[in-house]
This record gives C-alpha cells, structure tokens and sequence, in this order.
C-alpha cells in the first residue's frame, strides 16, 4: 500500500463528502446554512474552531475504547464457545441471532433505565448517565457502545472459526501430533484474527450508526450531535475529520485482501 | 428462490410473524373501535391517575401520554411501519439493480463520480444523513402546508434514493462476477445480445440474491426509522400539540400515521418517568427485526442446500 494511494483516495472521498453536504442546501439556501465560524446547539452559539478537535477526540477515545473491549470480549467468548459441545454451539448460535437483531436504541435506552433502577434502589451511581453540560462522562458510554460490537464480533468470530477447523492444514497439525489446545490458539486463533481485521469496514459502518445513538441518548456534546446542526460547514468538516484515520485502515485491510487472496487468485486462474 | 424455501422451518416462522402482525393490523378496526383519549382515570367517582397511565392500570401495555392503549396503536401502526419499510427496501434494490445493469455495462464512464461517493457515504451515519436532508424538507412542509401523500411521497423517495448507491455498487460487483463465467462469455462470442444475456442469464441467477437484500434492506429501514423517529421525523409529518397545562406547556409532536417510529418519537419526552411507552414500541421494533433475521437466516440455508444440490 501506498501513501500516494491513499492520498488520492482521500482527495476522491472529499469531494464525494462535499458533493453530499452540499444537496440539503438545495432545499433550504446556501447563505442560511454555511458558515465557517460557529454553529448553533441547543440555543447557543459555539466556534468551530478550536472546539470541535476537542469533541473529535473525545468521540473517537469512546469509539476506540469500545472497539477494543468489543473485540476483547468477543475473542474471551469465542474462545468459551469453542470448548463446548456441538448441541450447545448451535444454541449460542441461536441467542446470538436473538442478541443481533436487538435495535441498539434498544439497548442503550434500557441500559440507561437499568442503571437509574440500580441508583434508584440500591443509591449507588454506577457513573453519570447524562451531560448536563459540557461535562465529560466516559466508562458508561463505552460500555454501552460496547455491546453491539462485541455481539457482532463474536458472531463473525464464531462463525470464522467454524469455518476455519475443517481446513487441510488443522488436520495436518493434527496429524502431526499437536494438541488440539496448541492448534487453536497457535494457528486457528491467528487465522482468524487475521480475517477479522477484513470485516472492519463493516463494524465500523455499524459502530458509527450506534456512536450517534449513544451520544443522542445521553445528551453528549459529541463530533455526531453537531453533525446535526443546520450548518453545512460543520458536517463537512466532521464527515473528512472521520474520514481521514479510518479511510487509512481501511485501505489497509483492502491492501490486506489483495494480498491474501488476489495472489492465490492467480494462481489458480 | 425456489420450492424449497418453504421446507425452512426459520423462514416459515418469521413469515408467520410478520404477517400475523399485518393481518391484525388491517383486520383490527374492523372488530374494534381505535381508541380514544382519556386524559384521566376515575374510581367511584375520585380521580385516580392521569395519562400516562401504567401496564398495570391498562393492561396489556398501558397507555401513551394521551390515554391512548398503546397495545391498539401499535397494531393500527403496524401496517404502516412494515408496508413502508418493505416498500422502501424493494424500491431500493429494484433501482439499484436496474442502475447496476446500466453501471456494470458502460462502466468506465461512471466510475469515478460513483465511487466517491459511495465511498464517502461509509463515513456517515445513515440516520444523520437521513436528518440532513429530511429536517430542511419538514420546514418547508410546514410552512407550505402542502398534501400528505406528497409528503409522504418526497420522505420516501429520499429514504430510496438514500440506500440505492451502496447498493448498486454491490450488485455490478455480483454481475461482474457472473458474466466472467464461462457459459456467459461462450453465449456472447456466440452473438447473444446483452440485453438477452442480462435478462436470461444475469437476472435469474441473482433472484435470490435479490430476496436476501430486500430481507437485509428491511431491517436496515427499520433501524433508520427508529433513528429518526428519536430525531422527531416521522414519516408523514407531524403534527404540533401544546400539551400539559396553562402553567407547564409544552409541545408535542404526534405522528399523522401512527406508525411505530412515531409512537417512540412523540412519547420520548415521557421516557424518565414511563419508560414502558418507549420501550413497548421499541420491543416491536425488536420483534420485527427479528422475524426478518429467522427469514434471512431461512433463505441462506435454502441457498447453501440447493448451492449443495446442484455441486454434486
């Protein structure tokens, strides 16, 4: 892969960004809706700039942070349910259908419920469930964000997995003498992780959708919620503030994909 | 799709699901009055509670702000929920199949404007995208006052338009991979028109490929309106109501259709001190998106038994 590459990427997938932002204001007039110093919320006015790097991190630090316990999660479990017998495979199998077709508003509006039920019986705070101002609350949002990915994740995972124990080379290392722990861990386990890394653009399509939800629902002053203001401007720049790191892993994992399987391609064409 | 998809136990019982939920939502005013508003509920003659009133008050699911049963909403806004988002999926696929046609053929041409943006669309939530383009269209609704079919029409057709470009460069995906195969090549060395290439060979072979992604799409427009109906878009507009009393007023949106969306979007104020109102339509949402997963998971069975049948 090469920087050049992901440049000219980058310079493509800008002016596809513009092109969207700037259909809305076919409706309602460029002049109301441009402007490249502040943005208005919630009645109040806000600069753009320097602020809204401090709410990219922000929103990026809950993204990441429930990205990693997602995926550490899934990968524990996966390795839980791999040691179970074939009856009670399929019936994980099952609760996870159950679990992925729960709707993430769903779950963050029970989830917030469930923890003002806990402080209302027990007193106990487990942390903030909403802003009040320009506060910051971290542990609970990206528990909660946390959820869906980890269900997705251990799902992809699962299934990775399956699919992955009837290749030749599991039975050679079987045949070999390796115990069957030492194959798991050693070679299945990295296979998998390796073609995990291929299903990033959908979970992050997905994790993007649930960030929004979470930073509606507990009312945080996040890169999503101004993407919501009437300004074009603010969106444009949010939508390439996104665009940039995450355009990169996923060229990466593209790259990843061509190698792997493009050269096993041609060998067999 | 063939006969064999009736013989997928998990297809039969989300079908059945779904509609039954239809079914009764058509049916029910037929065999019930819709309810009414009763803001107050009295006990020998002593006012008791006010609206909203709790599961236990009003069985099965207790009402929403304004006394209504909210068990009877949700089955009259089943129809709507559920005829929209299968709607909108089938649209969806039908154009983006069509484009793919006319994409996959003069390729080169089209490329690089589509791909950008594509490409870019990766970086937005949907429901945001979604918000930006129809909360500038519910003003100028507003304001001019304009027909509700129009209305419901132009959302619509913003929601379609919306789901068709990832789509599209899906399917051209698909259909490169199937007029690469051989029996493809040998009909057009032959002399076979593209046209009747596409629709004798293309087509037919990515039918139920088609069905699984209205079946996916149906879900995605699901979780969509659920977004927006948080963000107050109700599809069909809404409908502005002072609510509360002289010294606490406050407006409530309320949904022309009544569609589930709706039901979470104009009670969601409410949700602190009853979260049974939000939850209870939620769950329904939940359920439907259920039943369309056991559907999806019945198709792709069918379609690696059959892949199956046909290998060996």
């Amino acid at each position: 892969m090469t920087l050049g590459g992901y440049l000219r990427k980058l310079k493509s997938v800008s002016i596809g960004i513009i092109i969207i932002s700037l259909l809305p204001s076919l409706i309602s007039g460029l002049d109301q809706t441009f402007n490249l110093r502040n943005y208005q919320m919630n009645g109040k006015t806000y600069d753009i700039f320097p602020g809204i790097f401090e709410k990219y991190f922000y929103s990026m630090t809950i993204v990441l942070g429930a990205l990693v316990i997602g995926l550490f999660f899934a990968i524990l479990f996966t390795f839980g349910a791999t040691l179970l017998p074939r009856f009670l495979k399929r019936l994980v199998y099952g609760i996870l259908t159950v679990f992925e077709s729960v709707p993430d508003l769903l779950i963050v509006l029970s989830l917030q419920m469930f923890i003002i039920y806990i402080y209302q019986k027990t007193g106990w705070l487990i942390s903030n469930v909403t802003v009040v101002y320009d506060d910051k609350i971290y542990l609970v949002p990206i528990l909660v964000l946390s959820v869906l990915p980890t269900i997705q994740l251990f799902k992809i995972t699962f299934l990775l997995l399956e699919e992955e124990k009837y290749k030749p080379y599991v039975n050679v290392a079987k045949s070999m003498g390796l115990g069957d722990y030492y194959i798991l861990i050693r070679h299945v386990f990295r296979n998998v992780l390796f073609n995990l890394f291929l299903y990033f653009k959908t979970i992050f399509v997905f994790l993007l959708s649930n960030l929004f939800i979470v930073e509606y629902i507990f009312n945080i002053h996040g890169l999503m919620r101004i993407m919501l203001s009437p300004n074009t401007f603010v969106f444009l720049i949010s939508t390439i503030l996104i665009a940039v790191p995450f355009l990169y892993v996923f060229e990466l994992a593209q790259w990843m994909i061509h190698k792997s399987t493009g050269e096993r391609e041609k060998e067999a064409a | 799709m063939n006969v064999g998809i009736w013989k997928q136990p998990q297809f039969i019982t989300g079908l059945i699901i779904l509609v039954s939920l239809l079914v009764a939502s058509f049916v029910y005013p037929y065999f019930f009055e819709l309810p009414k508003e009763t803001k107050y509920l009295y006990e020998n003659g002593n006012l008791v509670d006010v609206a909203p009133f709790p599961p236990s008050l009003v069985p099965p699911f207790g009402t929403d702000v304004f006394g209504r049963n909210l068990l009877a909403l949700i089955i009259n806004g089943a129809k709507y929920t559920l005829l929209i988002a299968f709607g909108i999926a089938m649209v969806r696929v039908m154009l983006g199949a069509v484009l793919a046609v006319i994409y996959h053929h003069y390729h080169d041409k089209l490329r690089p404007l589509f791909e950008d943006i594509i490409e870019s669309t990766l970086f937005i939530p949907p429901a945001i995208l979604g918000y930006v383009f129809l909360s500038p269209l519910a003003v100028k609704y507003s304001q001019e006052n304009s027909g509700f079919a129009e209305m419901v029409a132009t959302q619509s057709l913003v929601l379609i338009l919306m789901g068709v470009p990832p789509l599209v460069s899906v399917f051209s995906k698909d259909m490169a991979k199937i007029t690469d195969k051989e029996h493809i090549v040998s009909t057009l060395s032959l002399g076979a028109k593209n046209r009747y290439v596409y629709f004798k060979h293309v087509l037919p072979e990515m039918a139920s490929r088609f069905w699984l992604v209205i079946a996916q799409q149906i879900i995605q427009v699901l979780i969509l309106l659920s977004h927006l109906g948080v963000l107050y878009i109700f599809i069909g507009g809404a409908a502005t109501i002072i609510d509360g009393d002289l010294l606490s007023a406050h407006e409530v949106y309320v949904s022309l259709t009544g569609e589930w969306a709706g039901l979470i979007g104009s009670n969601y104020e409410a949700i602190y001190h009853t979260p049974h109102i939000v939850l209870i339509p939620l769950g329904f949402f939940f359920l439907a998106i259920f039943s369309m997963n056991l559907v999806i998971n019945g198709i792709q069975n069918n379609l690696k038994w059959s892949d199956r049948g046909r290998g060996w």
